[in-house]
């Protein structure tokens, strides 16, 4: 086990340096200098040179990238004398367009993302699974059939318009619910579970759909299979045979796709955010590609590339733990 | 100033704007765009009974609330010396003084008077080489501590900073008598003075600019953020930005960047030192994050703390007609002219004959255009290169062909020549159609035209280059504040054209235009102002580098409770200093 996580840690950190490599040179092939993005209306040549000095624009890109790497392990200084600003290591640079550290600009839009997706993966867990399993053993009832239909209606539609339609209900006309938005939890608990129901239920009834299907299949496949026949031939109760052993062996599948499914939201739920106004990592990193903010564009994917790299792992445990014949070595 | 991109909260270089204006102006309009503007020949106040407090009572105005202010992304700067984009200076106003402010009370006048200062400056020699402002007395900072003349020179110190050199220049430039203004004194910081050079202070309540050369907008240009005054010892740096020193009737209560600002009043801010600013509400919070779609309709259904805001981004074409339709919901608009005119700039280096620029401006399609960006409400045609808001602005055209153009002159003018031009555009949702739009208009008069997207992050850079391949390109501009002076000296001052980084996106270099921009630029703004308004004549009939398009229209809402929210002529955007909540 522990000679399978080193293992995995480093190829995750070389995902991460390699993803960081492609990020840095993508982002200097744009014919165009973050100088001029940043620079006021009566801007000059000499302004311009100015900025990429002090920003270190005018630096090889080797010499760029050794810097970046070098601040996440050591920190950094930028500028010097009175207005130099010390970033603290990890530092993941400076955003050039709002002047601050981009960990606070993650430190306030982490949270945020996290709180929409976690949300939305327990109710699209809870309610697409069950679903899914109890359409499984009631199969071919009105039940079944209501479950299929409402899935198949759920997994077809889309975020951008189920959720405008909430909101122009739920919030503008009927007032049922306050706007969409993110207060933290420990400021104020209640606010933070009521602009977040919408995002939650929204996002996890359009996501439930995916997995009550999944569920569903997965679970009438196990059930045909002889391992199910024998349990229950030796006299185990019904319950206990889809409880203990079908829904274990049906479940595999299911926590990778969740697993996949949380990193990847973790690194941005762009729409979401959007069509709710939530200020999350997701539009964070949207604004920064417009705004060719290079620091905040590097932090943001290196910070998807982790989620989904770690919930990889995760997954893979989950695996060992679930089904006792998968060994990790 | 410029304004904001409304979509996808991208501010890049997009609408180069800037302060504003001067003019009868009806202000809330009925919506056809058709306002007035008389001709004014200058805002400056001149008598100093004009900037003394405290403002003329708002009739009706009650006391108390919170007011709500929505955007969908945080202002790029509350540091005054480093903002000049048009959201910010609009809420800098309820917490940040200068030398001089305009002041706008919805009647459609704009007036300069002395907001620190007792007058709009003092042109010492008559020359417009040295400004003296004095100070009003009792003027307070948030913690009761006297504002001094050395606190103004310290902030304008700051601005030189080249690490904060994102706001206006002007002052910088004209003390220095060079654009590379920075070049040797770098600011306050690291040793270096906290005077900056042509500044004198004397006592604590005088300063003195001295300038190189005449500049006679300096009362103009002291109504932007560079003059507010910063205490040395408050000075966080670059930090400032987070959290700037209050001079105004409110101050900065919580900031959490990216999602809320809150304000709560001064209570060391004095009225009766305050020509301008009304404080009727307790509080004000600036809200971050939902779109124009979310905020329109946030505005229309006005439920809750909705009924207490006021929206910046504008209303989306998409639900112009729904707002529009809705007699309860079109009277909270906030509708009127903005300072920004939106022209094709015609690439004269490649475009040399004079023939085909007049042709591009008979064939232009301006009613198109307004249909495209969501009807007249959205803007005006326009004819002239200077917005009407501008002082001595003169309505002409000089290639009159209607709305929407004359093809049979602009066939005419290319006696049966087909040029084929490339025209080069910002790619991105909104100036997509805007495209199809200008190719459809000129090539009914025979122009053949080849569309080139363009990154949109490096539109500006690429379009800013002298030797660029392209013939035509749109370009939006807004005065900084409502003088010709700072629109045709940097849009057609060919002695300034550059390998790089240009705003004279025509790349014009004629010695009559030159010299003549040299000649106004000298010149009180009264008399001035007729003579630019000549020049832009002269230069649109003599050498047509531009095609004129549209002078655009702010379109906002206000919930039903926000009262007195006046559109402001000078930055285009709504000010709050005037507002109440209705109880």
């Amino acid at each position: 086990m522990i000679r399978y996580l080193i293992k995995r840690l480093v190829l995750a950190v070389l995902a991460m340096v390699a993803v960081s490599v492609l990020t840095f040179l993508l982002f200097f092939a744009v014919p165009t200098s973050p100088a001029y993005v940043m620079c006021g209306k009566q801007c000059t040549a000499h302004d311009i040179a100015q900025t990429e000095q002090r920003l270190g624009l005018d630096q090889p890109i080797v010499v760029q990238y050794a810097d970046f790497m070098k601040g996440i392990v050591a920190g950094r200084t930028y500028g010097s004398g009175e207005l130099a600003v010390h970033c603290d290591a990890p530092c993941l640079g400076f955003s050039f367009r709002t002047n601050e550290p981009v960990t606070s600009i993650l430190a306030r839009t982490v949270p945020a993302t996290t709180s929409i997706v976690v949300g939305a993966t327990v109710i699209q867990l809870v309610v697409g699974v069950g679903l899914g399993m109890v359409s499984a053993l009631r199969r071919g009832t009105a039940f079944d059939r209501a479950a299929v239909g409402t899935s198949l209606v759920g997994a077809s539609m889309q975020i951008y318009f189920f959720g405008p339609i909430l909101l122009l209900l739920l919030v503008y006309q009927l007032h049922v619910l306050p706007t969409p938005g993110y207060t933290s939890p420990l400021a104020d608990p209640g606010m933070w579970f009521e602009q977040m129901l919408l995002p939650w239920l929204t996002l996890g009834f359009l996501n439930s759909a995916i997995f009550a299907r999944l569920s569903r299949a997965q679970m009438l496949e196990t059930l045909a299979e002889d391992f199910v026949r024998t349990a229950r031939a030796k006299g185990l109760s019904r319950w206990r045979v889809y409880a203990r052993h079908a829904l274990r062996a049906a479940i595999t599948p299911i926590v990778t796709t969740a697993g996949l499914y949380l990193g990847a939201a973790l690194g941005g739920a762009v729409i979401t955010e959007t069509v709710f106004g939530v200020n999350g990592l997701g539009r964070a990193s949207v604004d920064a590609v417009n705004q060719l903010n290079l620091p905040v564009v590097m932090a943001t994917v290196l910070l998807a590339a982790f989620f989904i790299i770690v919930m990889n792992v995760v997954v893979d445990m989950l695996y060992s733990v679930i089904d006792p014949r998968v060994r990790l070595g | 100033m410029r304004r904001r991109a409304a979509l996808a909260a991208l501010s890049a270089l997009v609408l180069a704007g800037s302060l504003a204006a001067c003019s009868k102006n009806t202000g809330t309009g009925d919506g056809g765009g058709n306002e007035h503007h008389s001709e004014q020949t200058s805002a400056i106040a001149t008598d100093p009974k004009d900037s003394m407090g405290p403002a003329a009572a708002v009739k009706g105005a009650t006391t108390g609330g919170t007011f709500h202010y929505l955007e969908e992304s945080d202002f790029e700067h509350l540091d005054p010396q480093r903002t000049y984009i048009v959201d910010a200076m609009a809420v800098e106003h309820l917490f940040v003084r200068t030398l001089t402010m305009f002041k706008e009370t919805g009647d459609g006048k704009v007036t300069l008077v002395g907001d620190l200062a007792k007058t709009p400056g003092k042109d010492v020699k008559g020359d417009c080489r040295q400004w003296r402002f004095t100070l009003k007395s009792g003027l307070r900072y948030e913690d009761g501590s006297p504002i001094t003349a050395a606190d103004v020179a310290y902030g304008v110190a700051r601005s030189f900073s080249p690490d904060m050199s994102e706001g206006p220049t002007y002052i910088q430039s004209w003390l220095t008598g060079s654009d590379d203004y920075n070049a040797t004194y770098k600011g306050p910081y690291n040793g270096g003075a906290k005077v900056p050079p042509g500044v004198t202070v004397d006592g604590d309540d005088t300063i003195t600019f001295t300038f190189k050369q005449p500049q006679c907008d300096m009362p103009f240009a002291a109504s932007m953020g560079v003059t507010a005054p910063v205490p040395a010892a408050k000075d966080t740096g670059t930090k400032y930005d987070l959290r700037p020193f209050a001079s105004g009737p409110y101050k900065i209560d919580k900031y959490l960047k990216g999602t809320s600002l809150t304000l709560v009043r001064n209570k060391y801010w004095d009225a009766k030192t305050d020509a301008v600013r009304h404080a009727y509400y307790d509080t004000f919070v600036a809200t971050f994050g939902d779109s124009d779609v979310q905020q329109t309709q946030r505005m229309m259904a006005s439920n809750g703390d909705d009924a207490n805001a006021t929206m910046y981004e504008n209303v989306p074409a998409a639900l112009l007609p729904k707002v529009l339709g809705d007699p309860a919901v079109k009277k909270r608009m906030i509708q009127g002219l903005s300072p920004f005119v939106s022209y094709l700039a015609i690439n004269t280096q490649r475009v040399t004959d004079l023939k085909v620029r007049q042709a591009l401006n008979y064939a232009m399609d301006r009613g198109a255009y307004l249909q495209a960006r969501g009807g007249t409400i959205t803007g005006e045609p326009a004819t002239a290169i200077l917005s009407p808001l501008t002082i001595g602005y003169q309505k002409y055209d000089p290639y009159p062909g209607g709305t929407h153009g004359d093809v049979a002159k602009a066939k005419e003018l290319l006696g049966g020549k087909k040029p084929k031009l490339v025209y080069a555009y910002r790619n991105d949702s909104k100036n997509q159609p805007l495209a199809a739009v200008v190719k459809n208009a000129l090539e009914r008069a025979g122009f053949q035209i080849v569309l080139r997207p363009i990154d949109k992050a490096s539109y500006y850079d690429q379009i800013g280059a002298k030797n660029n391949p392209y013939d035509l390109y749109l370009n939006t501009w807004g005065f900084d504040w409502p003088s010709a002076a700072t629109v045709l000296p940097p849009l057609f001052n060919g002695k300034q054209i550059q390998p790089k980084g240009n705003k004279d996106y025509s790349y014009l270099n004629v010695d009559d235009v030159n010299a003549a921009i040299a000649t106004n630029s000298a010149m009180h703004a009264d008399k001035a102002a007729p003579e630019w308004a000549k020049l832009d004549k002269t230069i649109m009939t003599k050498y047509a580098p531009v095609v004129p398009i549209i002078a655009t229209s702010n379109v906002t809402l206000s919930g039903t409770k926000c009262k007195n929210v006046v559109l402001s002529h000078v930055i285009g955007t709504p000010v709050f200093y005037n507002a109440y909540l209705a109880r």
